[in-house]
């Protein structure tokens, strides 16, 4: 389906399609205080000791009559339960780590307010006890996972540190290019198709030069929701994956720090309250010693730095309205190193703010969201004799959201605006673009009998490319006694892209480049399909996908297709975590002019799988991982490109080397695979928690590549093994 | 049989994932050689520059063999290759072969290497364009202007000039006059020869004056056709790349009757 086309004289104009959708969206807001009429229960849910909303606890009320209501709370913690009886009400609130709730209310007509808070039950050696099925924020919605800390602190990295990239590539939907270069694909798209968003911020470049670190320690995480498909309406300019990341707001009752000191890795996180129980701060920084400390720990240089700063400001300004600000930055520089010396060098820079202020009116059963945001990414790359390229993404933006509760229904809707300044500068070229794009969006849920049903229409508008996009979007499940059934599908566009040089072959410099005007907008159209059983001892899940892929490339000439299935076992013991992840998968790109190939991301056969036991106060975990290689264009051959010039005799200038493809995509790099060991030992001193840590990573010393030119036949492997230590304290 | 199958299986997979080998190369069977250079009608000589195609060819003139055969004559010519030193100061294989091409001549060149195949590069030289004298014109200032057309393609010559021999102090003198665009004809491509003009020029040029009457002892016609792969930058190359190509370079003597010789002042 092609929304752009025009058909018949009656069709509406692009910009009256925007104008006939904010008609509608201003109605249905006009609309609301219909509903004020009647009695309505609204409120927050915190966690009793440091006054973190809890996203996504499960809200019931019942009435004396047998009435009985029930919704989930938004990822601030509101909730609202409206077109209830006025009376009294047995209110009853649980969440996955935490007592269940239980009082009673009295209801009267126009509204109540309550604040909810509730008590973790016992955490031991970091295993949550689940004391009721487990229930993510606003369930389904089409999320791959929803991520909460514990799962992020139990995957076994080189730090005591736990970081949200270390989970998200267990996951089989995800897979680094690299250990190095801060790539990674997701079910077959390019990295420069996912979309992360760091409390409503955008940012291009969220994984580490180093792959399994991200911007987000996981001890700064309140949740993530992963998207691998069939996206909510109100995610769009990406075709491949939505990862949201919400961070926590600060202890607003006591103070706390988290402090590691690893070579690879070291950081500092504070956090505790300003004005106590109404607003708190979360600072966090992390740096790498590895350059310097390298040598010491490994075979060879570890010839790379990264670091990263958070701030993040929280603040409840009365019992339904909230205001918090983030910020962040982060640098990387990996060399590419050999016995012979430095043969380059990337870099890159990331960092923005932004402000979230949310309202849950008195009269209106709507929660409200108000967003503004500023983001940058200047990334570059450069090595001896050769030209230098370098990339610079400047966007600024915000969001107007409302959030429509109807009991077991509600409705969401918004507008969306951003503009962006895009820089690249390769081969000596540059160029440089302004673009803008406003977006309205309009989603539905209704939950009833097991069913759940997410519709959803997206509306963007390019005006720099004069470009109007339509994007249904739809999300069904049914759940019955742990079986979760889903399936979704979604349209999506894509204006800002990624470009790679063809002489790397694990794409280690991106250059982000707009469509080319004239171009039409890549896009997919997603569908999922899959199956869960989840349960306290663990669970095991099975997702299958197929994406229809079109207008890709530099001048929007390949379509194409990715398509596979991917399984997840995960056994939970008192004593014992496991998990075995796979994926199967296949992408084709193809031309008018070529044959289907392969492109780089395609990799078919994934395999992961870990394990950690603990006995007493140790804590051992084991992690292998194996992806197929990436496929890549071979050469017929090299040689010198000569300019003959007439009059001279033969040319004597030593030319420029130029290649001869052979048959695109016929080859692949060889298999990634790695054991990663890790060995933990806590104690707890009094308030002090200490963790004395000793990793060894890449176990067997496996060669995997990270960088390859296939011009020059340069070589540059991923890290070799190391072994590093690592202590950390928790205050 | 199984669980034979299944172990077989597995072993292979265990010994594919194994495997770390990375070469970029598609075979060792690919296209040798890149070849540079052209065949000029004005050389006793040609040189061609020979890179060879990693990883198929060796940088050894020893073991690269390089023939100019000229088909329309049947002859060949073995070339003899040498390590020669760029403009970088790293090495290249330089190739010459001592032959006189000629016009309309069609020429190969065939390199190749023991176990590495063959590149064979082809291009033609540009035949002769006979030139045929037409009327001579006079305009409404009394300039006199000859037409000559240029048989064959209605396409113009790289370079086209006229020299004039005459006689100065009973030595014979040349003097060439170049000239840009002519016109595209039936049967080939015109000039109109500036005769008054160049006249003139000519003898500014010898310091006679303009009423001097020389003795025109010929008018010979210079046109150089480039090969077309100048212009389009390909080549005809099979299983291998670069550039090769031709210039063709003819002269022709035009014999004037007296009249028209007195006509434009000049005496027979």
């Amino acid at each position: 389906m092609l929304p752009t086309r025009r058909r018949t004289g009656r069709s509406l104009s692009p910009s009256k399609k925007v104008k006939w959708l904010a008609a509608c969206l201003l109605l249905l807001a006009v609309g609301l205080p219909a509903h004020a009429q009647r009695a309505m229960l609204r409120g927050r849910v915190v966690d009793v000791t440091d006054m973190q909303p809890l996203g996504g606890a499960t809200v019931q009320v019942q009435h004396e009559s047998g009435y009985d209501a029930g919704t989930s709370t938004d990822e601030d913690g509101y909730f609202v339960l409206t077109r209830l009886m006025p009376g009294r009400y047995a209110l009853r609130v649980s969440f996955v780590g935490y007592a269940p709730f239980a009082d009673t209310v009295l209801v009267e007509t126009g509204g109540d307010q309550v604040r909810i808070a509730l008590t973790p039950t016992a955490v031991v050696a970091g295993e949550v006890t689940v004391d009721e099925p487990r229930t993510d924020p606003a369930p389904g919605e089409g999320r791959l996972v929803s991520v909460r800390p514990a799962e992020v602190r139990g995957v076994p990295t080189l730090t005591p540190a736990s970081d949200l990239a270390a989970y998200l590539t267990t996951l089989p939907a995800f897979s680094p290019t690299s250990d190095r270069g801060g790539q990674v694909s997701v079910r077959g798209g390019e990295p420069t198709q996912n979309l992360f968003l760091l409390d409503g911020i955008p940012v291009y470049q969220p994984f580490h030069v180093l792959g399994e670190f991200s911007i987000v320690p996981g001890e700064a995480l309140a949740f993530a929701d992963v998207y691998a498909g069939a996206f909510p309406a109100r995610y769009g300019g990406r075709i491949a994956s939505t990862i949201d990341v919400t961070l926590r707001s600060g202890n607003k009752h006591a103070y706390e720090a988290h402090a590691a000191l690893a070579p690879l890795l070291s950081a500092v996180q504070v956090e505790g309250p300003l004005v106590r129980g109404k607003v708190s701060a979360l600072v966090s920084v992390r740096e790498s010693f590895a350059r310097r400390i390298g040598p010491g720990i490994a075979a060879g240089k570890l010839p790379f730095d990264f670091g990263d700063r958070l701030v993040r400001l929280h603040a409840y300004l009365t019992q339904t309205s909230s205001l918090s600000a983030t910020a962040f930055q982060s640098d990387d520089r990996a060399t590419l190193a050999t016995a012979m010396g430095d043969a380059g060098t990337v870099r890159w820079k990331s960092e923005g703010a932004g402000m979230r202020f949310s309202y849950l009116p008195t009269a209106y059963a709507v929660l409200a969201e108000i967003e503004v945001f500023g983001t940058r990414l200047d990334s570059e790359f450069s090595a001896p004799g050769a030209m230098r390229r370098r990339s610079l993404v400047e966007e600024v933006g915000g969001n107007f959201g409302f959030r429509y509760l109807l009991g077991d229904s509600e409705i969401r809707f918004g507008i969306q605006a951003r503009t962006d300044h895009l820089l690249a500068l390769e081969a000596r070229r540059e160029r440089e673009e302004y673009l803008t794009e406003g977006a309205a969006y309009l989603e539905g849920a209704w939950r009833g009998h097991g069913f759940r049903v997410y519709p959803g229409l997206r509306v963007s508008t390019f005006p720099s490319r004069s470009q109007v996009v339509l994007e249904p979007r739809l999300r069904a499940e049914w759940e019955r006694g742990g079986h979760l059934f889903h399936a979704g599908a979604a349209l999506v566009h894509q204006e800002i892209g990624g470009r790679y040089t063809s002489a790397d072959l694990a794409d280690v410099f991106v250059a982000w480049v707009p469509v080319p005007e004239g171009s039409p907008l890549p896009q997919a159209q997603q569908h999922v399909a899959g199956w869960s059983l989840s349960g306290p001892g663990g669970m095991v899940g099975l997702e299958a996908y197929y994406r229809d892929l079109q207008h890709l490339g530099d001048a929007g000439a390949l379509d194409g297709h990715a398509q596979g299935v991917e399984a997840r076992v995960e056994i939970r013991r008192r004593a014992l975590t496991a998990g075995i992840d796979g994926a199967l998968s296949s992408v084709r790109y193809r031309s008018a002019t070529a044959a289907p190939f392969p492109p780089p991301t395609d990799r078919p056969v994934r395999l992961g799988t870990h394990i950690t036991g603990t006995y007493r106060a140790l804590e051992a975990s084991a992690r292998w991982t194996y992806a197929d290689g990436s496929a890549y264009t071979p050469l017929r051959g090299t040689y010198r490109r000569v300019e003959v010039m007439q009059g001279a005799g033969y040319p004597t200038d030593p030319g420029t080397r130029d290649t001869s493809d052979g048959r695109t995509g016929s080859r692949r790099l060889p298999a990634t695979h790695r054991l990663d060991l890790v060995l933990r030992y806590n104690r707890t001193l009094g308030p002090v928690r200490l963790a004395v840590q000793v990793a060894l990573r890449n176990a067997y010393d496996r060669a995997n590549v990270f960088y390859f030119n296939r011009l020059t036949g340069e070589r540059y492997n991923q890290l070799p093994r190391t072994l590093a230590f690592g202590l950390r304290l928790d205050v | 049989m199984t669980r034979r199958l299944l172990l077989t299986v597995a072993l292979a997979s265990v010994l594919a994932a194994c495997d770390n080998t990375l070469d970029p190369f598609e075979s060792a069977e690919g296209p040798p050689f890149a070849v540079y250079g052209y065949l000029d009608t004005e050389r006793d000589t040609h040189v061609v520059r020979i890179e060879p195609v990693q990883p198929v060819a060796p940088f050894d003139p020893s073991r690269i063999t390089a023939v100019l055969r000229d088909e329309t004559a049947g002859v060949a010519v073995e070339m003899d290759g040498a390590v020669v030193t760029l403009d970088d100061g790293t090495p290249g294989l330089a190739y010459a072969a001592a032959m006189r091409v000629q016009s309309g001549h069609n020429y190969t060149l065939a390199v190749r290497a023991e176990g590495a195949g063959t590149t064979t590069a082809r291009a033609t030289v540009p035949a002769l364009r006979p030139a045929q004298v037409e009327t001579l014109e006079r305009d409404s200032t009394g300039r006199l202007f000859l037409p000559l057309l240029l048989r064959g393609p209605s396409l113009p010559p790289t370079r086209f000039s006229v020299t004039y021999a005459v006689e100065v102090d009973a030595d014979s003198v040349m003097v060439e006059v170049p000239y840009n665009a002519g016109q595209d004809a039936a049967g080939g491509y015109r000039y109109r020869l500036q005769v008054s003009r160049d006249r003139l020029a000519l003898l500014s040029r010898l310091r006679r004056a303009p009423t001097d009457t020389l003795r025109l002892l010929g008018l010979i016609i210079n046109v150089r056709d480039d090969g077309p792969e100048w212009a389009t930058g390909t080549s005809d190359i099979a299983n291998g790349f670069g550039f090769f190509s031709t210039i063709g370079r003819t002269t022709q003597t035009v014999v004037l009757p007296p009249e028209v010789i007195r006509e434009i002042g000049f005496s027979p």
